[in-house]
C-alpha cells in the first residue's frame, strides 16, 4: 500500500519524519517494503487480513492510535439523497451470488473537465493517473476509503437498465484498457439491454466510459464474493487498484460511505447534482459483538496492561464498548474490521497499538515435557553421520523431476513446467547427474549419498519412503562399509536386492545402491563392534571351485540354511580355467570344539546342494 | 631357576619391550631395539634359551608363552617398521611435514545448519519432529484457520498432486497440526521440525520449487507471548552472537494471533540501511505468533485451558548466508564441491 505522506497528513496532523512515521507502521504490521526515497511516498507491506488498511484512511486510523493522535475523517455528503425520478430511473437486476451489494446513483448536471491540482497531484503521487473529474474522483475515493467505485455514462447505456449476471461463454467486453477479454460463465458482468460492458468487480468497459462529453452518469460501488474476484482475475490475468481491494473481505456498508464521500466531491468540483437509485442489499450482515475477557488479555500477552490503556487503544480502533465489568468488555467490532474473527484478535489489536516492543521477555518455565522425537531422524542422522566417516559427501537433490514413466510414479495436477511434474521415486537418478556435474568439471567423483523421501502409488494411495541413496566407485564397498559399522550382516542376490534376514531393504545396481531407512533401522544392532577384551579368534580358509553360474550370493544362501555359528567374507575370487575359486574365510570368535565339524558340515552342504567342488 | 623367577624375568621382559616401543621415532633405533630383544642375545631369545633346561611339564607350561611373546614382539615390531617407513622413509622424523588429510566426507550445509539449530532447541526441551511431506489440505490449511477460498490457499501458489485435496506441503505447519492432533491428549508440547516444503515457481537464483523450513512450537498451561520473545532472541543471540539486536512487530499470519513478525538489524550497516537489508535497516527473519485459537480447537485442544506459540522460518537463506553460496540452485543442484 502507497501512502503519500501529504495524504495521510489531511487526516492525521503529524510532523515526524518520513521514516519516524515508517517506523511506526512498520510496528503496526505495514512494514516498509520499499526504501524510503525522497518522493514523499511510503511502501508498505499489505497483509491479505486487513482490507481497510487498503485506504488511506484506514492506514491513518491506526497511525494515530499508535501515535495518541486525533484521526480528522473528511467531509462527505451523508444527508439522506433524493430519489431519482421512476421515469429516469436505472433498472438494477442481480442474477449472481458473487454480489452482496449493489448500490447506485444517478449524478445528472456533470462538468467533465480537468481534476483541480491537489487531487491530481495526491492520485500522481500514488501511482495513479489523471483521467478527467469524475474518474479522478472515484479513483480518489477508492485510496482514501479502500471501496472501488465505477462510473459510467448514463447515456451510453443500451437499455435504461443494469444486470450484474454470470457471462454467456465466449461474450466479450471491450475493457478501458484498449483489449478485448473473451469470458466464461464463472465471470459475472454487468450488462446493460443484453450487451457485456463491464466484467464485474474487475474492470470497466469503454464502451460507457466517462468521456468530455458525459453530461449524466450512473455511478455505482458494489460488494462482491472475494474469492470469485480472486478467481476470476487470476484467470484473466487481471490485476488492478479495483482486484486488489475486490480480491479482499471488503464490508458491504462501505459502498454507501464511499458513495456520501463521492457525492460530496462531485457537488463541490464538477457541480453535479446527485440522485440516490436503486440499492441491491439483501442481506445486510449484523454488527459483529465479541467480549474481551482480561484474563484472556493476561494470559496472552503475561502483562496487566491497565484497564484505561485498553479502553483508549480500543476506542481510538473505533470499537464501540456495549458494556464494562471487572472482567471484560463487549465490544462491537468496527464495520471495516473483517479480519476479526475471535477475542484474540481484539487482545492482538491491543498488544499492536500498546506496541510489541514494550512486552517483556519471559523464559520458559513449565517443567520440560516428554521427548516425542521419533527414532528414525535420530538413526537417519546417524547414518549420515557413519557415511561421511568413510569419506562420503552429502546432497540434497529436487523432489520434482520429469516424468519417467515408472510404475507408481505419482504425477503433479498443476505443475508449472514439463522439467518438474513429477514426484521422483528415488533420489538416485538426481545423484546420478551430480555425479554427472562432477565429471563435467573434472572433479574426482567421491561417494555422494542422500537421505531424504521418495514417493509412490500403489492402489490409489499414497506412499512415502524413506530413502538412503549412495552413488560413487565401488558403491558395493560403501554398502559393505556401512553394513558392518551398523552391525548388519546382509547378502546381495543375483539381481542386486539388498537382503536381511529374508526381507529385501533396498537395491545396488548401476553404480547406485538405494535402501529403506526405515527398514534398515529395525535390523541395526545399536551396540556393536566394541568388545572390552581382545579376543583370539579362529580362521579358516575354505577354497570352492564352482562354474561361472554360480555366485556368491548362492554360496552364502547355502551357508545361511546352515544357521552358522561363524562370519564369513569373500577373501579372493580367481578364475581357474572355466571356473571360478572363491576363497571364504570363516572366522569363529570364540575356540569353539565343534569348529572341524562345522567345517566340514559347510563344505559338505555347499558342494553338495550346488554341485561343485572343494580343494579344501 | 624358581617358577616364580621365570615368571618375574617374562613379565619384566613383556612389560618393559611395550613400555619402550612407542618412545622409538626412528628406523635406526628400530634396529638397536630389535636386537636387544630378539638378537642373538636379546632378553626375549635368552628367555627362550631358558626352556631347554626346564622340567617337561615346565617346558610344556612356558614354551607356547614364552614362543607367543617372541611372535608377539615380532609383529609389533613389524609394524613399528612399517609405519615408520611410511611417515619418514629411512630418514629421522621431520614433525614438519605436513600430514595427508584421511578421506572424510561432509554433511551438507542445510544439514548443519539443522543440526545446529536442532542442538539449541534440544537443550531447552523440544522434542523434533516430522510429517508427510506429501500432505492433505486438512492439514495443511483447515487446522491452520485457512478455510476453503482463504487467499493464502490458492491453487497457483500450491502444488497439488490430487485436486483438491492432496498437495505437496507449502510449510512445515502442516506437521505442526499433525502433531498438536495427535498428541492432543498428551500435552504438553515443545517441539522444532526442519523440513522440504513445496510451492508452485520455477527455478531461480533465489527461489526453487522446494525450500526447506524450520518451524517450532510449544503448547502448554500459561504460555505467553513474552515466552515467545524469549525462546527467540536466545535463539538469535546462539546463532549470531549475544549483540544481534531484534525487533519485534505486529505481522499477521492465519495461523497464528496475534501475530508476531521479527527482524534483526542488519548486520553490514548497523541499522542505518544498506544495499543487502534493501535500506530498511533490518532484514526480516521470521514469522511467529500465538497459536490461533481455531488451530487449537480444530486440533480437539481446548484454547481456554492451553496456550502456544509457534514460529517457522525459512532456512536456505541462512545456510546461504553462513557458506556464502549466492545461488540456491547450486545449493540443492548437485553443484557443491567439497573441499
Amino acid at each position: 500500500m502507497k501512502i503519500p505522506l501529504n495524504w495521510l497528513k489531511d487526516y492525521v496532523s503529524t510532523d515526524k519524519s518520513p521514516r519516524e512515521i515508517a517506523a511506526s507502521f512498520t510496528q503496526l504490521g505495514l512494514m516498509l517494503d520499499k526504501p524510503l526515497d525522497n518522493s514523499g511516498v511510503l511502501d508498505l507491506e499489505h497483509r491479505m487480513d486487513r482490507s481497510d488498511w487498503l485506504s488511506i484512511i484506514g492506514c491513518a486510523r491506526d497511525y494515530a492510535a499508535f501515535n495518541k493522535l486525533k484521526l480528522n475523517y473528511p467531509k462527505s455528503n451523508t444527508k439522506k439523497l433524493p430519489l431519482v425520478s421512476p421515469s429516469e430511473m436505472v433498472e438494477i437486476t442481480v442474477s449472481t451470488p458473487a454480489v452482496r451489494r449493489f448500490n447506485t446513483r444517478v449524478v445528472k448536471n456533470v462538468k467533465v473537465g480537468e481534476s483541480p491540482d491537489w487531487l491530481k497531484e495526491r492520485l500522481t503521487a500514488y501511482g495513479i493517473k489523471s483521467i478527467n473529474n469524475v474518474v479522478d474522483i472515484t479513483n480518489y475515493v477508492m485510496v482514501e476509503l479502500g471501496q472501488p467505485m465505477h462510473a459510467q455514462d448514463l447515456a451510453k447505456l443500451k437499455k435504461s437498465e443494469i444486470t450484474l449476471r454470470p457471462a454467456k461463454a465466449g461474450e466479450t467486453v471491450r475493457t478501458i484498457l484498449g483489449t478485448t477479454v473473451t469470458l466464461d460463465k464463472d465471470i459475472f458482468v454487468l450488462s446493460s439491454g443484453g450487451v457485456a460492458i463491464v466484467i464485474g468487480g474487475i474492470v470497466g468497459g469503454v464502451e460507457t466510459s466517462v468521456t468530455h462529453d458525459t453530461t449524466e452518469i450512473i455511478l455505482d460501488a458494489g460488494n462482491y464474493d472475494q474469492s470469485v474476484i480472486r478467481k476470476n482475475s487470476r484467470k484473466l490475468k487481471i490485476i488492478n487498484e479495483t482486484v486488489s481491494r475486490y480480491d479482499k473481505f471488503l464490508h458491504p456498508d462501505l459502498c454507501e460511505i464511499a458513495l456520501d464521500r463521492a457525492t460530496y466531491l462531485l457537488e463541490t468540483i464538477s457541480g453535479a447534482i446527485v440522485y440516490q437509485n436503486s440499492d441491491y442489499y439483501p442481506a445486510p450482515p449484523a454488527p459483529l459483538i465479541q467480549k474481551l475477557t482480561f484474563a484472556r488479555l493476561k494470559i496472552l500477552s503475561g502483562m496487566d496492561l491497565p484497564i484505561s490503556v485498553v479502553k483508549r487503544i480500543l476506542t481510538a480502533l473505533e470499537y464501540q464498548i456495549l458494556s464494562s465489568t471487572k472482567d471484560g468488555l463487549t465490544l462491537k467490532v468496527p464495520y471495516f474490521r473483517t479480519d476479526v474473527e475471535v477475542e484474540d484478535d481484539i487482545v492482538a489489536d491491543i498488544l499492536r497499538i500498546n506496541d510489541y516492543s514494550s512486552i517483556p521477555t519471559s523464559p520458559l518455565d513449565t517443567p520440560v515435557p516428554k521427548d516425542i522425537t521419533p527414532a528414525i531422524l535420530t538413526f537417519e542422522d546417524h547414518l549420515r553421520d557413519l557415511l561421511v566417516s568413510f569419506g562420503a559427501h552429502e546432497h540434497i537433490t529436487a523432489s520434482l523431476v520429469k516424468e519417467s514413466g515408472d510404475s507408481g510414479e505419482i504425477l503433479l495436477s498443476n505443475a508449472l513446467s514439463a522439467d518438474q511434474n513429477a514426484l521422483r521415486t528415488s533420489a538416485k537418478p538426481m545423484l546420478m547427474e551430480v555425479r554427472t556435474n562432477y565429471h563435467k568439471h573434472q572433479v574426482g567423483v567421491p561417494i555422494i549419498f542422500e537421505i531424504g523421501k521418495s514417493f509412490k502409488q500403489s492402489n490409489g494411495k499414497y506412499q512415502e519412503i524413506r530413502e538412503l541413496a549412495i552413488v560413487g566407485p565401488e558403491v558395493g564397498h560403501s554398502l559393505a562399509t556401512l553394513m558392518h559399522l551398523l552391525g548388519i550382516k546382509y547378502l546381495v542376490s543375483n539381481t542386486g536386492e539388498v537382503i536381511i534376514s529374508n526381507t529385501t531393504v533396498g537395491q545396488l545396481e548401476g553404480g547406485a545402491v538405494t535402501l529403506d531407512t526405515a527398514l534398515l533401522m529395525q535390523y541395526q544392532q545399536k551396540y556393536t563392534g566394541i568388545i572390552s577384551d581382545f579376543t583370539h579368534v579362529i580362521k579358516r580358509d575354505i577354497s570352492l571351485i564352482a562354474p561361472k553360474h554360480v555366485t556368491y550370493f548362492d554360496i552364502a544362501s547355502v551357508i545361511e540354511i546352515t544357521k552358522p555359528n561363524f562370519s564369513y567374507t569373500c577373501k579372493s575370487i580367481d578364475k581357474v580355467g572355466q571356473d571360478i575359486n572363491y576363497v571364504l574365510t570363516l572366522t569363529w570368535s570364540h575356540n569353539e570344539k565343534s569348529i572341524d565339524t562345522e567345517l566340514s558340515e559347510v563344505i559338505a552342504k555347499v558342494t553338495k546342494k550346488l554341485n561343485i567342488k572343494s580343494k579344501t | 631357576m624358581t617358577s616364580d623367577q621365570i615368571d618375574s624375568q617374562y613379565k619384566l621382559c613383556r612389560e618393559s619391550f611395550l613400555e619402550r616401543i612407542d618412545s622409538i621415532i626412528s628406523i635406526s633405533d628400530l634396529d638397536e631395539f630389535y636386537l636387544e630383544y630378539l638378537g642373538r642375545k636379546g632378553t626375549t631369545t635368552n628367555l627362550l634359551k631358558l626352556i631347554k633346561e626346564m622340567l617337561p611339564e615346565d617346558k610344556k607350561q612356558y614354551g607356547p608363552i614364552f614362543n607367543k611373546l617372541r611372535t608377539n614382539q615380532e609383529e609389533i615390531i613389524n609394524s613399528k617398521r612399517e609405519e615408520l617407513n611410511q611417515t619418514q622413509g629411512n630418514i629421522d622424523i621431520d614433525l614438519t611435514i605436513p600430514g595427508a588429510i584421511l578421506p572424510t566426507g561432509h554433511l551438507h550445509p542445510t544439514t548443519t545448519i539443522i543440526r545446529e539449530m536442532n542442538e539449541f532447541f534440544r537443550y531447552l526441551g523440544f522434542s523434533i519432529g516430522e510429517g508427510p511431506e506429501l500432505e492433505d489440505v486438512e492439514y495443511n490449511f483447515r487446522r491452520l484457520n485457512l478455510p476453503e477460498g482463504h487467499p493464502a490457499t490458492d491453487l497457483q501458489d500450491s502444488l497439488f498432486v490430487k485436486e483438491p485435496q492432496y498437495l505437496m506441503r507449502t510449510h512445515t505447519s502442516s506437521v505442526e497440526t499433525r502433531i498438536l492432533s495427535e498428541y492432543h491428549d498428551k500435552l504438553p508440547l515443545r517441539v522444532v521440525v526442519p523440513g522440504k516444503c513445496y510451492r508452485n515457481e520455477t527455478n531461480s537464483a533465489t527461489n526453487t520449487s522446494f525450500f526447506y523450513q524450520y518451524q517450532g512450537f510449544v503448547v502448554d498451561r500459561g504460555i505467553t507471548i513474552q515466552h515467545l520473545k524469549d525462546t527467540l532472541t536466545k535463539f538469535h543471540q546462539f546463532l549470531f552472537g549475544d549483540d544481534v539486536k531484534l525487533r519485534f512487530r505486529y505481522k499477521y499470519y492465519p495461523e497464528v494471533s496475534p501475530g508476531m513478525g521479527v527482524d534483526m538489524q542488519c548486520r553490514f550497516c548497523k541499522g542505518s540501511g544498506c544495499s543487502v537489508c534493501k535500506y530498511r535497516g533490518f532484514i526480516e527473519v521470521l514469522g511467529s505468533g500465538m497459536i490461533h485459537y481455531n488451530t487449537m480447537k480444530a486440533c480437539d485442544i481446548d484454547p481456554e485451558t492451553y496456550t502456544g506459540y509457534a514460529f517457522g522460518m525459512g532456512l536456505d537463506r541462512l545456510v546461504m548466508s553462513k557458506y556464502g553460496i549466492k545461488d540456491i540452485r547450486k545449493l540443492y543442484g548437485g553443484e557443491l564441491v567439497y573441499v
